[in-house]
């Protein structure tokens, strides 16, 4: 029963949900309820007019419909301290499933008003609390542990507060428009890559690397792998120079989602996508150009930091639909449309 | 507890948070120390002391068990002092103990926090014992002291900011005052307890309802005020305020007490009493003494509605008084009454124990066989009283056994207690009948209120004996005292009692003007009787009242808590209204574009709507070039902001770039001028 209700109200929730990247608090999203000191508060102040009343002490009574003034006056007060903030969600850098995604906030008071304890996080749970004077850009993270790659989509967002007494819980919640990239998480396959054949000329690439038998000399470029400059030349004043084989390295490596079906029958993909982006990130640690092809996708051998980029977001987001990463910037026009209040 | 997920607490480690918790704890109990046991002091003291202790030097705190321990012994030893849990010491010390060893195991924030709740159910704990102002000054103080600290627990900075924390609490408590007023007047208010409390030691002041002369051996007096009374006219000469209260007929030997005789008539008719002399008309405002008695000057012509009048000329109340009661009185000072004694009565007023007190029996028989004549006997005694060597001092001692024959013969001193027992048991003993009559003498007009004070330092016993034909007389033997014997600290008193011989009043004393202090003294009462009048005293009549006043006649309690509600709805209502009212916040750097504008505007050079920050620019640059280019780098900057923002954001570090852009933009904005 109380789990249907508590259903009913996040799907009410869900659907008041604001989803920009920028989001002003306002009244219509901002919730409020007591706390359990609240009610304690309810408490001694029923306590305290119970024994005003039976020692018929005038000053009790003064200070019992103080506490009462106080509480109400502090609804409006915490209330308050939450509204006309605006906090802006930053995108941020991709990461491998398993770390923890700290996505980058930004809040800051929208009114002349100093704003204390306000604390943000995500869900239901505040990770920071910040004192937001007014005019002050705070900028802090909100961490996450996604524990799908793909396309991840943060939770609602929460921002609370319960300043000044404690009494009062006020909170909003609202959700980003961005979504983050989380690549599957890099795993060492358990065998010898070599042994599959299709690896042999990535990794001989190392051994052939030994051999000098370069045909030509060129000028150093930036993105030449640092084992392909030419050092002795370098050691005697002659510049950067970048050595060229009389062919491509190796035969152009590809790493193939299919070259695991012989040690790996069962076709588990995040198994598969995992060695692979072990396998590229290794590729990439050591500036081998390689290639990828994943059922339907071919990425051919490349090397870079842009390829390595594509490779790995094919990887994220092998097998799931093509999702709309709506990674524009927040809005800040200054008539509200995009500001959502 | 598990600390639950929806909220992250703050830590007690943030600067300056676990000291204020203490010193709030400190200013609360401050000033309860005084009416607990001092050991109960002493805990809490160290308590607090050991605790700051232990955050000073980064100590572990102590154990559960051992908390607990104290806390068993502490509730042990309260039981063992007090005999009971129960009434208001027992209970205040038990609460604070525990309170103070809470202190013991604040670890976390909500320990804290119900430390810092439980705060304000202390402070009620105070007004049980005064209710004075500077007591509800301090309160006020010691009430923002727990708010500071409270939002010194919920700030991330804890106490570091004490100025802020100050400035907020004292607001807090100015926005609370209009709805606590409104609370105060409307809330609906019973006139009786909704239970008795057990009246533990809440002492009662003032006379009580027996005499034993000879057990005390030193009076301490109070000043605190009895009663207060505002005179329609001039006040009685000093000589006549004598307010009678009660009347003590029954004599043991040892106690005077009220007549309990059922055989006595019920009833003493009006046509007893014969009105004379120039009518005194008076309102008297009684402190609440918890007794059923009242007060008023002889004899007040009818009381009826506010007390029963007894066989005694005295009047009584249904129940005691635990409020402050206001009654107007016109008082006859010159009556004669009880003109007609039966032989009851006469019975009652002349019965004296027969073991007691042989020396003075004989003594008063020898005396007696001379002076036959009643008048010339009580002459008699009182020019013996004025011419032997009688004190009038508040610490005379306690007497022997015969408590008469002690002072009589042998101590020769005493307070009126004594000379009225002695005095009434001498007329007895002639076969006068006579009795003891308690009450306060006396009064100090207050000049700066219009009104006269009677406090308790002056309460008074005198004595009535009855004469054919005239009824019951007062006689004030203390006031037959020689003036060289009374102790100087009494001669003020002294001075104001009837004149008995006319030779006997030094002229010196007469001249008395109030002095420096004896003036703010007063002053002060005067503003202490209308805080007791107004505000401690508001009570259920009152209310009705102040709605009478208002126009509301006929209130019943219903309509009054309808009342509260709609105007406590009001307030309600008109606050959610004022949080909803649609502020519209535009964000700072539009609005210091638009302040820009405003600006420009004086020159009609503002931006036009159509026109794009250059195009605009460009036209102020036509007409002031000057201008221009104090605008050029805000403008600049302004596009920037606004169109150039979304380039810069999908880098990782675009942000602090973009809000310290942000932060030049607007100084330099709001720096504008034309």
């Amino acid at each position: 029963m109380i789990k249907h209700l508590t259903n009913r109200f996040d799907n009410f929730i869900e659907q008041r949900l604001l989803v920009a990247n920028s989001v002003v608090t306002h009244h219509k999203r901002t919730y409020i309820l007591p706390n359990r000191f609240g009610y304690l508060l309810l408490i001694i102040i029923l306590l305290m007019l119970i024994a005003a009343t039976n020692y018929q002490n005038s000053l009790a009574f003064v200070l019992t419909f103080m506490l009462i003034a106080i509480g109400h006056n502090t609804l409006v007060m915490t209330y308050r301290n939450l509204l006309n903030l605006q906090t802006t969600i930053l995108p941020t850098k991709p990461i491998y499933l398993g770390q923890s995604l700290h996505i980058p906030v930004k809040v800051q008071s929208l009114n002349s008003r100093d704003h204390f304890s306000v604390g943000i996080g995500h869900h239901k749970k505040i990770q920071q609390l910040l004192n937001l004077p007014s005019g002050k850009v705070v900028q802090t993270e909100i961490e996450y542990q996604p524990i799908k790659r793909g396309w991840f989509k943060p939770e609602r967002f929460y921002l609370a507060t319960t300043y000044p007494l404690g009494v009062f819980r006020v909170w909003s919640w609202f959700r980003c428009q961005h979504q983050y990239l989380v690549y599957p998480k890099p795993e060492k396959p358990p065998f010898d890559v070599q042994q599959l054949g299709y690896l042999s000329d990535l990794d001989s690439q190392d051994i052939k690397a030994g051999h000098e038998d370069f045909y030509s000399i060129r000028e150093y470029q930036a993105g030449d792998a640092r084992r392909d400059i030419h050092w002795r030349a370098y050691a005697k004043g002659q510049g950067l120079a970048t050595k060229q084989f009389s062919e491509p390295k190796g035969q152009l490596a590809t790493l193939d989602y299919r070259m695991f079906d012989s040690v790996e029958p069962y076709n588990r993909v995040e198994l598969r996508l995992s060695w692979l982006c072990y396998l590229i990130r290794e590729a990439a640690g050591s500036q081998t150009p390689f290639g990828l092809s994943l059922p339907g996708q071919n990425f051919p051998p490349a090397q870079g930091k842009e390829h390595v980029e594509h490779c790995l977001q094919a990887l994220a987001e092998f097998g799931q639909q093509k999702q709309q990463a709506n990674n524009t910037a927040p809005e800040l026009s200054p008539n509200p449309e995009g500001i959502a209040k | 507890m598990k600390q639950r997920e929806t909220m992250l607490y703050p830590t007690l480690e943030r600067p300056g948070v676990v000291e204020i918790v203490l010193l709030t704890q400190l200013v609360v109990l401050f000033p309860l120390f005084q009416f607990l046991p001092p050991w109960v002091t002493a805990i809490c003291l160290s308590c607090i002391g050991y605790r700051f202790y232990l955050k000073r030097f980064n100590k572990r705190l102590p154990g559960r068990v051992l908390t607990a321990v104290v806390g068993l012994l502490g509730g042990i030893l309260i039981f063992l002092e007090f005999k009971t849990f129960q009434g208001r010491d027992a209970g205040v010390s038990l609460i604070v103990l525990m309170f103070s060893l809470k202190l013991m195991e604040m670890r976390w924030y909500r320990d804290a926090a119900l430390v810092l709740f439980l705060s304000f159910f202390i402070l009620v704990a105070h007004f049980l014992y005064s209710q004075s102002i500077l007591m509800t000054i301090y309160m006020l103080a010691a009430l923002a002291v727990i708010l500071s600290a409270l939002m010194a627990l919920n700030r991330v900075d804890g106490a570091r900011n004490l100025k802020s924390l100050g400035w907020a609490s004292g607001k807090i408590i100015l926005q609370a005052l209009p709805i606590m007023l409104i609370l105060f007047f409307l809330f609906p208010r019973l006139a009786q307890p909704l239970w008795q409390m057990p009246s533990g030691s809440s002492g009662t002041t003032g006379i009580s309802d027996s005499m034993t002369p000879g057990d005390i051996g030193s009076l301490v007096t109070f000043t605190e005020p009895a009663f207060r009374v505002k005179f329609d006219g001039q006040p009685p000469p000093g000589a006549q305020r004598y307010w009678r209260g009660l009347v003590f007929s029954d004599f043991d030997g040892l106690t005077w007490s009220r007549n309990q005789d059922p055989f006595r008539p019920a009833f003493s008719s009006q046509t007893d009493i014969e009105l004379k002399g120039t009518p005194v008309t008076y309102e008297l405002l009684m402190e609440p003494h918890r007794r059923n008695w009242l007060y008023a000057l002889e004899m007040p012509e009818s009381m009826d509605g506010i007390g029963r009048m007894t066989t005694e000329y005295t009047w009584l109340r249904r129940f005691n008084l635990t409020n402050k009661l206001s009654y107007e009185v016109v008082s006859y000072p010159e009556s004669s009454f009880g003109l007609v004694l039966d032989n009851r009565t006469r019975q009652i007023n002349l019965d004296l124990p027969d073991d007691y007190n042989p020396v003075t029996r004989d003594w008063v028989a020898n005396v007696r066989a001379q002076y036959p004549d009643d008048e010339a006997f009580i002459q008699m005694i009182l020019r013996y009283i004025n011419q032997q060597s009688y004190h009038y001092t508040l610490s005379p001692g306690t007497m022997a056994e015969n408590t008469v024959d002690d002072f009589w013969f042998n101590k020769q001193r005493g307070f009126c207690e004594h000379y009225a027992g002695a005095f009434v048991f001498i007329m007895r003993a002639a076969g006068i009948p006579s009795r003891v009559v308690t009450g306060y003498q006396g009064g100090e007009m207050n000049p700066y209120g219009d009104y006269m004070i009677v406090r308790q330092s002056d309460a008074h016993a005198w004595t009535e004996v009855w004469l054919a034909g005239q009824g019951w007389r007062r006689i004030d033997p203390t006031a037959a005292i020689h003036p060289s014997r009374v102790e100087v600290d009494l001669s003020q008193d002294w001075l104001q009692r009837e004149a008995l011989f006319a030779d006997q009043a030094p002229s010196e004393w007469s001249q008395f003007t109030p002095s420096m202090i004896s003036q703010i003294s007063l002053m002060w009462d005067s503003v202490n009787s209308y805080w007791q009048s107004e505000i401690i005293d508001f009570g259920a009549e009152d209310q009705y009242m102040l709605l009478q006043k208002l126009g509301f006649d006929y209130f019943s309690m219903s309509d009054l808590i309808n009342l509260m509600l709609v105007i406590v709805g009001l307030i309600f209502i008109t606050s959610t209204l004022w949080i909803l009212r649609n502020r519209i916040s535009v964000d700072p750097i539009a609005r210091a574009y638009l302040k820009i504008n405003h600006k420009l505007a004086q020159s009609n050079l503002q931006k036009h709507d159509d026109e794009g920050p250059l195009e605009h620019l460009a036209r102020v640059k036509q007409s002031d070039a000057k201008l221009a280019a104090k605008l050029r780098p805000i403008v600049t900057m302004y596009i920037q902001l606004r169109y150039q923002n979304k380039g810069q954001q999908t880098v990782g570090d675009g942000p602090s770039q973009s809000s310290k852009l942000q932060e030049d933009f607007l100084r330099r904005a709001n720096s504008f001028s034309i």
